[in-house]
């Protein structure tokens, strides 16, 4: 099998590599800018002229630790959220039956065809009247489910072979058991896109945090970092460094969390 | 049999109490905070609404419907998000595709090389922007290449022709990551043997891509697709980018896409009934797309 | 995998009981700007049995926090029975966008700070609400500041600031290409421009910004006249000039160059001249500290024209008592409050004393004395973002086209068609 791919192998490095870098030309640009003092912004300097001060800054003049806290606390909430409930509704959208299952899809895929923005202001009447605006309950609960990844385990489940499930359930397990206990264990796969996904977009989430709350200390990292700009004019190295001190933390888990994009066994079990 | 009829029916039944109970948590949640504010915002559609003159709102019926079936920045809007939306959705598909297939080969540095390419999605959009905006500047490198090609040497953003590809072309290299993820968790169902037997027979990369990668993902290419569309369909974030302290869709309307004129409307003319006639419009328009889609694609089993 | 599950699970409920048991202590307290004050006003509550309602100012940019932290302190004592807490937004955009949300949720602040460019939309909206004259003292502060907020013989913001515009120029440029005076007309900056204007550096940067726009159209003698006056002969030379200047290659946009405002512009040594105002002093000691540079006023076009940009308290229409928020809003411009506004934020102080004394001790801008003398309104018509937003993209559309032919006359023409 090596030797088939052995001259592409190289071509294969090579174009990943050129890619790489073009894909990573924003990411070496917010962090160069990062390390400058305003003045030099958008020029190329030597290293000598490089500084930390965005960064202290950021930590010290503006509650970065506080935002932080806030964004990881609202993110696990979600994602932890999302795992469950839409992994659940996805299986049983995939796999059983029952009665009004395709409607219940058809609103599923519906629902993503609503622009948010239009239900952003109802909302936060709701969340307001329920006094959850400036709270982290206001953040959270709405969205701990959503139809994109419903959709998506939806879609992974089809694949697993029914087959399957026949066994565990000739072996005497519910519907459900069988969920937790055989199909769960196996979705490697989907679990780790549903944690990478949601954690970004709920990480990065700019209008629900802005809207639903207007207290500073509570600030989520994107909504506070964007206060960093004066009246008149943007600091553009103190975005930056808000950039990658933003981006460090998803890149992180999504190091840790891919390595689930692995075969999964679920077949190996039918040789048996 | 009656007695195995009886035991099917009740396996059935306790199948069907047991996938409403799945299906409750996000049933309530969906309920509650989509369904809710959804109806509302639909019933403000029939009136002139703003949350500021509450004096002056009447109900219009579909006047306001009426109304953005005349306006000429709908159309703008409409024909701006097409181009987008089919530009896009076949070019990210097949990028992310590709590169998802190249991902999960047993390379070294897979790690790295994923994360690498999951970036773009992660950094925020408006630094993403910023640094595209400096690449298609006029007289820079690759404002240059361009122009050996026809192009003019302008800035594209500021451009009427240029400015739509220039958001275009942010989109497109951001969305890819996205992609990438759920192609590659796809790839994770299709079983190493199928690829090892046929490999036995002879077969090339390229055929073991097309008759075993793509029927085994059918589903989630499918996903892919309609996702795709619904989400191009409804670009806003590279529009407000790129705009800054601008009006939306600058320069004058060239980048305007629906969701940014729906935008425009509900909150910097404060016309709320107006907007959200816009947003039912808008969501038609991507129920009717997303319909013809699934007709072409075909079924998704 | 299936541990992984549970210990998700656990974790789940963990978090939920914890944020549960958090929300509910900060779900019952009123929505509030800062919890310290919090405690302090419901103590005082119990202790004095006064009758105490708090009013919420809101406001955005962190260049202000001091100043407006000076002036809601020691309210209690100015206005018995008002305590005052900060509402503060990431940015003026969120801070309009979420207004109405706020406004129809009640979680709007009672008063706020604003300037005098887009008020008009909100006047006409009922969002501000007139302030009763007879409750203020306005004497010490500059007649045309606080004409700058009336409007229909009412008014509607007691102003906290009174910034004329400047024209600055880039003395090291302007030297360097052999120029000695400074441009007393316009044609003359045409005239310096076409000899400043070499390779990437532009002679004038021409922000197309509505700000910027009516510089010159007041320069010319013209005006928008709260939507009157659009189409005139005088704004159509003003923008014909502008117009002119750009399709001969001597102007350019931020946007154009990859840069934010005309402030970053000028800094980067990208333009010799731009229109502007005091905030860039600070501006520019920070990005460009060793930059040779003067602010003068705008050259006479046809006559000597400039804005008067003013930053004021007004008072929402979700103000809980419209006369006691009068009031406040006086005391909160008052001038230590001016003085904080002054040496923190930059912004030149709308009662007359303290701004002669922000003149007298800033030598850079000096000169722009005199024109406070003669700065108007902005005079935007009502419905202030169609205008803008209808004027700009006519701009847009004879700037950034190649082969347009479109004229100043053309152009205020058919904004004008909008505000009949």
């Amino acid at each position: 099998m090596q030797k088939r791919l052995r001259i592409p192998r190289v071509l294969l490095y090579l174009l990943l590599s050129v890619i790489s870098i073009v894909f990573l030309i924003p990411f070496f640009y917010a962090l160069y800018t990062s390390f400058l003092p305003l003045q030099y912004v958008d020029r190329i300097v030597s290293f000598d002229k490089f500084t930390i001060n965005n960064y202290v800054t950021l930590f010290t003049k503006f509650k970065v630790g506080r935002w932080y806290w806030n964004t990881f606390i609202m993110t696990l909430i979600t994602v932890t959220g999302n795992v469950i409930l839409d992994t659940m509704a996805g299986y049983a959208l995939a796999k059983f039956r029952f009665r009004g299952r395709n409607i219940i899809f058809i609103i599923v895929l519906a629902s993503m065809m609503v622009p948010f923005q239009l239900i952003i202001t109802p909302m936060y009447i709701m969340i307001a009247k329920i006094n959850w605006h400036n709270t982290m309950m206001g953040l959270t609960i709405p969205f701990l489910y959503s139809p994109i990844y419903i959709f998506m385990a939806r879609q992974f489940f089809i694949t697993i072979p029914k087959e399957l499930e026949e066994a565990a359930t000739i072996d005497g397990l519910s519907k459900a058991k069988t969920f937790f206990k055989i199909i769960l264990p196996i979705s490697g796969s989907i679990i780790a896109s549903i944690v990478i996904l949601n954690f970004t977009t709920t990480w990065n989430a700019y209008l629900v945090p802005s809207t639903f709350v207007t207290d500073r200390d509570k600030y989520v990292l994107v909504v506070g970092l964007r206060t960093v700009n004066d009246a008149h004019f943007a600091r553009p190295n103190l975005i930056m460094a808000g950039v990658i001190l933003t981006t460090l933390p998803v890149l992180l888990l999504f190091l840790r969390f891919q390595k689930y994009f692995v075969q999964g066994i679920a077949t190996s079990g039918l040789k048996a | 049999m009656g007695q195995i009829v009886k035991t099917l029916t009740r396996n059935r039944r306790s199948e069907e109490i047991t996938a409403y109970l799945f299906l409750l948590p996000v049933a309530v949640l969906w309920f509650i905070w989509f369904l809710i504010p959804t109806a509302y915002s639909m019933f403000i559609s029939l009136y002139k609404y703003s949350f500021v003159a509450v004096s002056q709102n009447h109900f219009v019926g579909l006047g306001n419907y009426i109304r953005v079936l005349k306006d000429p920045d709908f159309y703008k809007a409409l024909k701006n998000t097409l181009f987008l939306t089919f530009v896009a959705v076949p070019a990210q598909s097949l990028i992310a595709f590709l590169l998802a297939i190249a991902l999960n080969l047993r390379i070294k540095f897979r790690d790295v090389f994923r994360t690498i390419y999951y970036v773009p999605y992660v950094v925020s959009t408006i630094a993403v922007t910023t640094v595209f905006m400096y690449l298609f500047v006029k007289g820079s490198p690759l404002t240059r290449l361009f122009s050996l090609f026809g192009l003019d040497n302008v800035t594209w953003y500021v451009d009427f022709k240029l400015a739509l590809p220039f958001i275009t072309i942010v989109y497109v290299w951001q969305q890819i990551g996205f992609y990438i993820v759920i192609f590659l968790s796809g790839l994770q169902t299709v079983p190493r043997e199928l690829y090892e037997s046929s490999e036995v027979d002879g077969a090339s990369p390229f055929q073991r891509t097309i008759y075993i990668t793509v029927p085994m993902l059918k589903p989630v290419i499918f996903m892919v697709l309609v996702y795709g569309m619904i989400h191009a369909l409804q670009v806003f974030d590279q529009v407000a980018a790129v705009a800054q302290n601008q009006p939306l869709g600058s320069p004058a309307g060239a980048t305007s896409t629906l969701v940014s004129f729906f935008y425009v409307q509900s909150f910097k003319n404060w016309e709320m009934g107006y907007g959200s006639a816009i947003a039912v419009i808008i969501f038609a328009i991507i129920f009717i797309f997303t319909m013809i889609q699934k007709k072409f694609i075909g079924n998704e089993e | 995998m299936k541990n992984y599950f549970k210990k998700l699970c656990l974790v789940f409920a963990v978090c939920f009981v914890f944020v549960t048991l958090l929300a509910g202590c900060s779900g019952t307290k009123e929505p509030t700007g800062g919890s310290e004050k919090d405690d302090a006003s419901d103590t005082q509550k119990e202790t004095e049995q006064v009758e105490e309602v708090v009013y919420k100012l809101g406001y955005f940019s962190n260049q202000y926090d001091s100043t407006y932290q000076k002036a809601i302190e020691n309210i209690e004592k100015a206005i018995p029975g008002v305590k005052m807490e900060l509402v503060f937004y990431p940015t003026d955009k969120d801070y309009w966008d979420n207004l109405p949300a706020h406004i129809a949720a009640g979680t709007a602040p009672d008063l706020a700070a604003m300037t005098n460019e887009k008020h008009m939309d909100f006047i006409s909206n009922g969002l501000i609400l007139p302030i009763d004259e007879s409750l203020v003292d306005l004497s010490a502060l500059y007649p045309k500041a606080v004409d700058a907020w009336k409007y229909d013989g009412k008014l509607y913001g007691i102003p906290l600031t009174a910034q004329p515009e400047a024209f600055i120029i880039n003395m090291d440029m302007w030297e360097e290409a052999g120029l000695t005076d400074l441009p007393e007309t316009l044609e003359d900056v045409k005239e310096a421009a076409r000899v400043l204007t070499k390779g990437d550096v532009k002679g004038l940067c021409i922000n197309n910004h509505e700000f910027h726009l009516t510089q010159y159209a007041l320069a010319f003698g013209g005006g928008w006249g709260y939507g009157e006056t659009i189409d005139t002969p005088e704004n159509a030379r003003a923008i014909q000039f502008l117009i002119d200047m750009y399709r001969e290659g001597l102007a350019v946009t931020p946007k154009e160059v990859g840069l934010g405002w005309d402030g970053e512009v000028f800094a980067k040594g990208l333009c010799a001249m731009t229109t502007g105002g005091t905030w860039y002093v600070a501006t520019l000691a920070e990005m460009a500290p060793d930059m040779n540079y003067k602010m003068i006023p705008l050259p006479k076009g046809d006559t000597y024209g400039s804005t008067l940009h003013s930053l004021a308290i007004v008072v929402l229409k979700t103000a809980k008592d419209p006369d006691v928020a009068s009031k406040i809003a006086a005391y909160l411009v008052r001038d230590e409050v001016q003085e904080v506004a002054m040496n923190d934020a930059g912004a030149p102080p709308s009662s007359i004393a303290m701004s002669n004394a922000y003149f007298e001790n800033n030598p850079i801008v000096k000169d722009l004395k005199p024109v406070l003398d003669y700065a108007q309104p902005f005079a935007y018509p009502k419905e202030g973002q169609k205008f803008t937003e209808a004027l700009i993209k006519e701009f847009d559309e004879a700037i950034y086209t190649k082969d347009s032919t479109k004229t100043g006359a053309d152009i205020v023409r058919n904004v004008q068609e909008l505000f009949k």
